[in-house]
């Protein structure tokens, strides 16, 4: 399926590959979002060496308006409503500003977190307090 | 996924590609599996190695087909003017380990999600010992409830917690 746009000298077509690709990159920008989470499918393409940027968004185009379903991970220590509220206007922009298309839904689904990798914090063992002064 | 199991699906693919070959050289003609089949009529150990394998590939990969189908699909939903936002079981239960590993008193955790709507959280908590244990459950409790608030968004309704084990700590003269 792709969007379709009558213009007088002929149409547009913009492919559903394209709008995912968009909003991919538009939601991994964003503060917070650690990454897309692909299915198997994408999981075993990417496996084959196959960089895939549309990984984790499911894009419905129609012919004036576009909906999204975006998979992420979110890093650890964020607020998930303020990062999501930020991705859905960014991606909203992203689309409506490059391809003219309206976005009526952009549905976030958060599938995981991201942890820092471990930061040994723990001090140094302290030397036991000499006995004698 | 897991770089294992992709592994495995790999190396599945080649087995099926490789006997679908073998079967259309047959068709052909050619006779290289049916001399293989003969073979292993009188050599037994290349067949049972093979069939060993096989057999290993095959419980993987229903292993695999099993834990998906397991993981746990509910999700805290939010509405916004732009669509829906769905935070997943996996993701809050992760927040809630980090949350609770980071009170000082806790040696491990167990995070179960007993309901969603309203949110129901079951803890089962090992701990050092030398702590109030009413006190350390309370700031738990109120900790993972704040901590929820702020990252998700999303209200508590119970955290229960069920202390069920102290450990004795490896070096007491070190904090």
């Amino acid at each position: 399926m792709a969007e379709e746009q009558r213009a007088s000298l002929g149409e547009l077509k913009i492919a559903n590959e394209v709008v995912g690709i968009i909003a991919g990159l538009a939601a991994t920008e964003v503060e917070g979002v650690a990454g897309m989470s692909g299915g198997i499918a994408g999981g075993i393409a990417e496996m084959l060496g196959r960089k895939n940027l549309s990984k984790g968004v499911k894009v419905e185009v129609g012919e004036h308006e576009a909906a999204v379903d975006l998979f992420i991970i979110v890093n650890y220590g964020i607020s998930i409503p303020e990062v999501a509220r930020n991705i859905q206007n960014n991606v909203k922009q992203a689309i409506e500003g490059m391809t003219g298309l309206d976005v009526v839904e952009v549905n976030i689904h958060v599938l995981g977190v991201h942890f820092p990798q471990p930061v040994q914090e723990e001090q140094p063992p302290e030397a036991p307090p000499a006995r004698v002064k | 996924m897991a770089a294992l199991d992709r592994l495995i699906v790999l190396v599945v693919v080649i087995a099926l590609l490789g006997l679908g070959i073998l079967v259309a050289m047959t068709t052909l003609g050619n006779k290289v599996l049916l001399n293989w089949l003969i073979r292993v009529q009188t050599v037994r150990l290349d067949g049972f190695l093979l069939v060993l394998i096989l057999f290993l590939l095959a419980l993987y990969l229903v292993l695999m087909l099993f834990n998906e189908l397991k993981t746990d699909k509910r999700a805290i939903v939010s509405q916004t003017p732009l669509g829906s936002v769905r935070i997943s079981i996996q993701t809050i239960s992760e927040l809630v380990y980090q949350a609770v590993r980071a009170i000082e008193g806790i040696k491990d955790v167990k995070v179960n999600i007993g309901e969603v709507e309203p949110l129901q959280l079951d803890l089962r908590l090992q701990l050092f010992p030398d702590y109030q244990v009413p006190q350390l459950a309370e700031t738990v409790q109120s900790s993972v409830r704040d901590y929820l608030q702020q990252t998700v968004g999303a209200e508590v309704a119970a955290v229960n917690v069920m202390v069920t084990g102290v450990l004795s700590q490896q070096d007491p003269k070190v904090s």
